[in-house]
């Protein structure tokens, strides 16, 4: 069962991969982008990783496509469609070469030397509840630091942006 | 992984619905409906009223701060899940510390948002008022 | 049991609250002028400071599960990074206003970058690490585009930011790595784990996770070849924020690759030593060739920041000495000190005869100066025959410290390298001095004759130090030896 889930939601998340890099509206790259998170975070959860499954939704397919929306409806979005549109047949070629090479040695590295990492795992690995344990006794400090940084990032995004000096 | 049936369970039963209302309103137009291409047909329909431009224009940099605003936001939230999800089962076994901790990270967050708006940044209809002109 | 837990991260937590004062001021009092948010940061960074000595123990206090540790070397970061805080601060006060961007964001700016330097003087692990950096990083990106007014300001933060995240890429990345190879991010305990398992579990995806942590050091600190951005962003930059640059994010970026590097990988030593001193060399030899044919005394200072990167990697690669790494450390610490000094007094002279928004940056500017500021020629003189390092300067004893060191560990050739280059620099640094001194001033040049007193305590106790710290006359008359000893002695119960 498990299998099979994984992949339909791995053949899923290819196939939304690919739409996105080879519509020309950039605006339908991007939702697919959104179906490719998806399966992502479809595969996260088959693969016990329950935490980065919610953050992936929450994160990825939520605010950092936000980000890309926005950023695609602040640019021109006439001019990159014709920029996209320019790319001549060579480049294709080479662009294509190159992603399958990267993908086979991908696949033989796995297929060659690939090993289970960790073994069996302990039970309720990956659990959220795992997660926030860590996060809470070992890893306080840095928990503490990120809300430091996330406060520059919204002082420093509201200085550079706000109108008057 | 067995509690994600019911999520499984939804997402097939809407792909489904979706995939069938779409199904069957493609074969009955193919079945009834005959091609009468007419240049008005392919017009955008926009409440009846002819539109005046194209919907792909540049958005006014001012949203910038809004989508800033809502990433790191919700960076935060995803840093709160895990927190909010076993709050229970950590209190019991740590204490107060525990509450202490994600207090100390919202009051950072706190400072942040305070600061947003007095800046006027969550004030959003005076900006788009302000950049119109 | 809270409040001992606190105590390791006490003057990191002043600066981080002051950081949100300062923003709280500046949100519920419109009319709070930007000189109070900048009293405000300057004594809190005194307070830090003070803290920061005061509450020092003198065993090593590890906190947070193994997150950051008090020790004698990351209170000595937190001394130099506090120093460079407070000196960039002292600059801002009447240069903000010259330049029309006096506000308070700016010094909670500064306050973050500085506890962010903090944290990567004090931290023992790996994910601490990145997060110093990360908020150091962030605050300097807009503090570097603060000025938006001028367009190269913009440039230069617009560069450092696209740059400065792909390094933090590669620094994750190499964290990541390290963590895949050994399984923790803790110092201490990758350090156990090269010593429990031997240098045999040194494998390829562990040199890869080093290599890509030293990339992302080595563009922090500017070190060529990943220097590119330094010029542009320097000379782009607000020129207080330009002295904080080149002092505090290098003194704070060298701390942290001196701790990844001695405390994680001793035993691997003989992987990084190599790529330190190859780093070091085509540093030193980049930095000062291209700022030979420079015209404007900021974008020189910027290429000289990049050679004084050089040398401070001779010291880093010294700890290949036997026996004597906390000498070799106390060197590059001493020279950090020295750096810090002479450079925010360069920086300082600048910033004084400056006018309205003429950032007196051409060398020509500075014709006959003797004649017309007698005591700012003065200081400017000293200031550059110390990054020159002539005697009997700060830069002359760093320089002197940083070649023992490395003569110590047998590096000759790198030796050779660093006296040559140190020869060329003589070249553009002197060159500034004789047109303030053998040529006549233009006269269609008008004066900024304000008054302005934190800017001249400034240049004040940069050039005492300057001089201290060479001679060292007062450490002498204590009884204390030198100052380098000093910091060795201290470094010593550490190391």
């Amino acid at each position: 069962m498990e299998e099979i889930l994984l992949y339909n939601f791995g053949g899923l998340a290819v196939l939304c991969a690919l739409l996105t890099i080879s519509r020309k509206n950039p605006l339908t790259s991007a939702l697919f982008l959104v179906g490719a998170m998806f399966c992502l975070a479809a595969i996260y959860v088959i693969l016990d990783a329950h935490f980065v499954a919610a953050a992936q939704v929450l994160v990825y397919a939520g605010a950092i496509m936000v980000l890309f929306l926005f950023v695609i409806m602040l640019l021109d979005l006439r001019k990159s469609e014709n920029a996209a549109a320019s790319k001549t047949l060579a480049q294709k070629a080479v662009g294509i070469f190159l992603a399958v090479d990267c993908l086979v040695l991908v696949v033989l590295q796995v297929a060659l030397f690939g090993r289970p990492f960790f073994g069996n795992l302990p039970a309720g690995y990956g659990e959220t509840e795992a997660v926030a344990r860590t996060l809470f006794t070992s890893y306080l400090l840095p928990f503490e630091l990120a809300g430091v940084l996330l406060l520059v990032a919204i002082v420093g995004s509201v200085v550079i942006a706000k109108r008057e000096l | 992984m067995d509690a994600y049936i019911a999520i499984l369970a939804a997402l097939g039963f809407g792909v489904l619905l979706s995939g069938g209302f779409m199904a069957l309103s493609w074969f009955v137009s193919f079945m009834q409906g005959q091609n009468q291409p007419d240049p008005i047909k392919y017009t955008t329909y926009e409440c009846g009223i002819p539109p005046k431009v194209n919907a792909r224009q540049r958005y006014t940099v001012g949203f910038y701060l809004i989508a800033l605003t809502f990433l790191i936001f919700d960076v935060e939230t995803a840093l709160l899940y895990p927190w909010a999800n076993s709050f229970h089962k950590l209190a019991r076994e740590l204490g107060a510390p525990i509450l202490w901790t994600m207090l100390v990270f919202t009051a950072l967050l706190v400072v942040a948002l305070i600061y947003m708006w007095k800046e006027g940044v969550l004030d959003w209809a005076r900006r788009a008022r302000t950049q119109g002109k | 049991m809270e409040g001992f837990l606190l105590k390791p991260i006490a003057p990191h937590l002043i600066v981080i609250a002051a950081g949100c004062l300062v923003l709280l001021m500046r949100a519920y009092g419109k009319k709070t002028s930007a000189g109070a948010s900048g009293a405000v940061t300057l004594a809190s960074l005194v307070l830090a400071l003070a803290a920061s000595v005061f509450l020092h123990g003198d065993a090593a206090k590890s906190a947070f599960s193994g997150m950051v540790v008090d020790d004698n070397f990351s209170l000595l970061v937190t001394v130099l990074v506090l120093f460079s805080g407070i000196l960039c601060v002292m600059l801002s006060f009447d240069y903000l206003k010259r330049i029309g961007i006096a506000q308070a964001e700016f010094y909670s700016l500064v306050l973050f970058a500085v506890s962010g330097m903090m944290f990567l003087g004090s931290a023992s692990d790996l994910v601490t690490v990145f997060l110093g950096v990360e908020i150091m990083s962030i605050s300097i990106y807009v503090l570097v585009g603060f000025n938006r007014g001028r367009m190269e300001s913009t440039e230069a933060a617009l560069k450092y930011l696209i740059l400065g995240a792909f390094a933090s890429g590669f620094l994750l990345y190499g964290i990541a790595m390290i963590y895949g190879a050994t399984g923790t991010t803790n110092i201490a305990q990758v350090a156990e784990f090269f010593k429990t398992h031997g240098p045999s579990q040194i494998s390829p995806l562990f040199m890869v996770g080093l290599a890509l942590l030293v990339i992302g050091f080595g563009f922090k600190i500017g070190a060529a070849p990943f220097h590119m951005w330094v010029p542009d962003v320097y000379q782009g930059a607000p020129t207080s924020i330009t002295a904080f640059m080149a002092t505090g994010v290098k003194a704070a970026g060298v701390a942290v690759v001196v701790r990844v590097l001695m405390f994680a990988f001793p035993e691997s030593m003989d992987r990084w030593v190599p790529l330190i001193q190859l780093l070091a060399m085509v540093t030193m030899t980049v930095g000062n060739i291209a700022a030979l044919t420079q015209k404007n005394l900021k974008r020189m200072l910027a290429y000289s920041s990049i050679a004084h990167a050089g040398y401070i990697l001779v010291g880093l690669a010294a700890v290949y000495s036997q026996g004597f790494a906390e000498k070799a450390v106390s060197a590059v610490f001493f020279y950090l000190l020295a750096y810090t000094v002479m450079n925010i007094g360069a920086f300082a002279i600048m910033i004084l005869l400056g006018r309205d928004s003429d950032e007196y940056e051409n060398i020509d500017d500075y014709k006959g100066l003797a004649q017309r500021r007698p005591w700012a020629a003065f200081f400017l003189a000293l200031f550059l025959l110390s990054l020159a390092g002539i005697p009997p300067t700060a830069g002359f004893a760093g320089k002197f410290y940083v070649f023992t060191a490395a003569m110590r560990a047998g590096f000759v050739a790198l030796v050779i390298i660093g006296v040559l280059n140190s020869a060329l620099s003589a070249y553009y640094y002197l060159r500034p001095l004789i047109i303030m001194y053998m040529s006549d001033p233009d006269a269609d040049i008008v004066e900024n004759t304000e008054r302005r007193p934190a800017l001249i305590v400034a240049i004040g106790v940069t050039a005492v130090l300057t001089l201290e710290l060479g001679m060292g006359l007062l450490a002498y008359l204590a009884g204390g030896g030198s100052y380098y000893e000093m910091i060795s002695g201290y470094l010593a119960r550490v190391m």
